[in-house]
């Protein structure tokens, strides 16, 4: 049995709380967030002790695994708080902030022998999956173009602090960066990226859209697309080849839809997918299989801080106008990760 | 001009757009086709008696002919410059099919040989006509979404056949052939001029061609509003429809989103083990030739001018520059 602490009782750690105890195997042993009562009451819904003592729970005995689900700047502090006590970690999106803070996580885990998967959820979702294993199959023949969309609502009205780039990192590296993963996953590397951002408007005032190219080092032309000024929650995806094309709308993909008077449509934060399995019960799963059987993760926290390089090269391009070359968006300080990307298209262990 | 009736020539169908305008013409009482040239015998004879018209083998015989008050200039791109030129000298109107040239040098020259012919130069932008293309400007000047932001456009479709991956003849790809309209319908939607673009190009459809069949745009207008385009012949041959034309618009107040050929009927074709999408719009092509022969007729200034179509080739040249640098670059490009 694995004894899992749920650290962040927020919308995502109720969701990775939930997750984890539906899986046999695994118990929820503690939920630990400032909040107690927040706490309190997430704990009750799965059997589990509250504490608002985040420190004081990572050192417990009965704790073998802590799913990190505070705020991005809080990361860090809680991810090298779970190593040094030898917990293995799962580590919400975006890794961290920064490169610097990515890798001193990726090394404390390192050096405490603890494994550190990242939720980069989106390579779960049946959806991105199952595109990956079609172009995988060369379903649409050599790729030339690939778009991505992610709309949503600005966040602000739902919680504070992601609309606080200094706390979440604004919309590129909040919410562009899951199809920044997902695109490494299919494509590799970027050769070059060129991005606006209408947060470096002032103009704008809380809205947020951004706008990236993608050239990836095999010659695919990428468009990816984050937005804070849509209602409701959308996502997209398209690649044409020179064989076909393959594309996922999640407006049109829907086998549910409830219509009540006075309800307000899709003003949420959790995509809800009414499948046989949640991704996020997926992706959890996944970290909880690879731990037993050592096989490595899927996303790791390497790839992870891969993907955030990624992300803060197009952050960086929009707040200078140029396009980013590849030396400064994988080597920086030292390589992020020699050779990340080129295991792409990995299978996802069912 | 005889009698109020404008009497029109079409200089080649190399580009199919010709056989719609011939169509259009047919349909608008006050003008009628009267010739058509074209340095392709079989398929300027064909031309002529479909539509039941004179036919030219050289271009400079028809704009002798002291009947024709205009023309409809529909030959491969490059020579979309000698032939408008030459017809500016015949004191013919002259109706452009877009892009208006494939350099700013003749560009330039058709336009102020046009104005010095005291000639109406339009650019055929039918899309300027398209319903939902109007509905969208409409809305965008009523406030809908507040101030514009930023703009989604897609201009997809398939490689079109023959000249049009020519580098010499079309002058370009997929961006020379599609980055215009949005381009033209931008400036006239937004009342901005791109001030910088930059562009990846790739070929990776069509291996083997000489010119670009990936391209994606970011454009930046005056007053800092950002703008993409993919303007790549990416459709498969299964799509079940040529291709099409979206415009999304970020504005302080709400989004607008335009898809101008989704007014279609499915069809599922079991005859021929096909779907298809059947087009129940009916385009920009009739209002667009009617407003020429409307500004041929009373001279009154054309809706879509010379201007227009430079302005919209000054981004597909600044795109090109910026593929090459892998930078922004100016528009107009020095």
């Amino acid at each position: 049995m694995m004894r899992v602490a749920i650290v962040g009782a927020g919308s995502l750690g109720s969701v990775h709380a939930r997750a984890a105890a539906s899986l046999p195997g695994v118990r929820v042993s503690w939920v630990a967030d400032i909040d107690r009562e927040r706490a309190a009451d997430l704990a009750g819904q799965v059997g589990a002790s509250a504490s608002a003592d985040v420190g004081g729970v990572l050192g417990r005995d009965d704790v073998d695994a802590v799913v990190v689900a505070v705020p991005t700047d809080r990361h860090r502090e809680v991810v090298e708080l779970a190593a040094e006590s030898g917990k293995h970690v799962f580590c919400e999106k975006p890794l961290a902030l920064t490169l610097p803070g990515a890798r001193a996580m990726i090394a404390a885990c390192d050096r405490a022998g603890v494994r550190l998967m990242a939720g980069q959820v989106v390579r779960f979702f049946p959806e991105y999956a199952r595109i990956g294993a079609l172009l995988r199959e060369g379903a649409v023949g050599r790729v030339a173009t690939v778009r991505a969309r992610r709309l949503n609502v600005h966040p602000g009205s739902h919680r504070s602090w992601y609309a606080d780039p200094a706390r979440s990192g604004g919309l590129i590296v909040d919410l562009m960066i899951h199809d920044l993963d997902t695109l490494r996953w299919y494509f590799g590397e970027a050769e070059r990226v060129m991005a606006h951002d209408l947060s470096t408007r002032p103009s704008a005032g809380t809205l947020d859209y951004a706008v990236a190219t993608i050239r990836f080092r095999g010659g695919e032309v990428g468009h990816v697309e984050a937005s804070w000024a849509h209602q409701g929650f959308r996502t997209s995806i398209e690649v044409a080849g020179d064989a076909g094309l393959l594309r996922h709308d999640s407006q049109e993909g829907i086998s549910l839809r409830t219509e009540r008077p006075g309800s307000k449509g899709g003003d949420y934060l959790v995509p809800i997918s009414p499948a046989e399995e949640s991704p996020y019960r997926a992706e959890l799963r996944h970290f909880f299989d690879r731990l037993a059987d050592g096989e490595p993760f899927l996303t790791p926290g390497e790839e992870a801080a891969a993907s955030l390089a990624l992300a803060l090269a197009v952050r960086d391009s929009a707040r200078t106008g140029q396009p980013i070359v590849p030396e400064s968006i994988v080597l920086g300080d030292g390589p992020v990760v020699p050779g990340a990307g080129a295991g792409s298209l990995a299978e996802v262990t069912a | 001009m005889s009698g109020g009736e404008l009497r029109v020539g079409i200089i080649s169908f190399a580009h199919l757009h010709a056989v719609s305008y011939a169509g259009c013409l047919a349909a608008i009482p006050d003008a009628r086709l009267v010739a058509i040239a074209d340095d392709d015998p079989r398929r300027g004879t064909t031309m002529a008696a479909r539509f039941g018209v004179d036919y030219a083998s050289d271009s400079a015989e028809l704009l002798a002919r002291p009947d024709i008050d205009a023309v409809i200039v529909t030959s491969e791109n490059a020579h979309h410059a000698a032939h408008v030129i030459a017809a500016a000298a015949a004191g013919k109107h002259v109706l452009c099919e877009k892009p208006l040239a494939t350099t700013r040098e003749d560009a330039l020259t058709m336009i102020a040989a046009c104005r010095e012919a005291g000639v109406v130069l339009q650019t055929a932008f039918p899309m300027r006509f398209s319903p939902p293309v109007i509905a969208l400007r409409d809305a965008i000047a009523a406030g809908a979404v507040g101030e514009p932001l930023a703009v989604m456009a897609t201009n997809h479709g398939r490689m079109p056949p023959g000249w049009f991956s020519d580098p010499i003849l079309a002058g370009g790809g997929a961006i020379m052939d599609h980055t215009v309209h949005v381009a033209d319908l931008l400036r006239w939607i937004l009342g901005r001029e791109v001030v910088s673009v930059y562009a990846e190009a790739a070929t990776r459809m069509h291996p083997g061609i000489a010119v670009d069949d990936v391209g994606m745009l970011l454009l930046t207008f005056d007053g800092g509003l950002f703008a993409s385009l993919d303007a790549s012949w990416s459709r498969p041959a299964t799509w079940p429809t040529w291709g099409g034309l979206t415009i999304e618009v970020v504005g302080d107040a709400g989004v607008i989103a335009m898809d101008a050929f989704n007014q279609n009927v499915q069809h599922y074709d079991d005859r021929d083990g096909t779907y298809r999408l059947v087009p129940w719009g009916q385009g920009g092509d009739p209002t667009m030739v009617a407003t020429f022969v409307e500004a041929a007729r009373t001279g009154s200034p054309p809706p879509v001018t010379g201007e227009d179509g430079l302005r919209a080739l000054e981004v597909v040249l600044a795109a090109y520059v910026s593929a090459a640098s892998h930078r922004p670059e100016p528009c107009p490009s020095s």
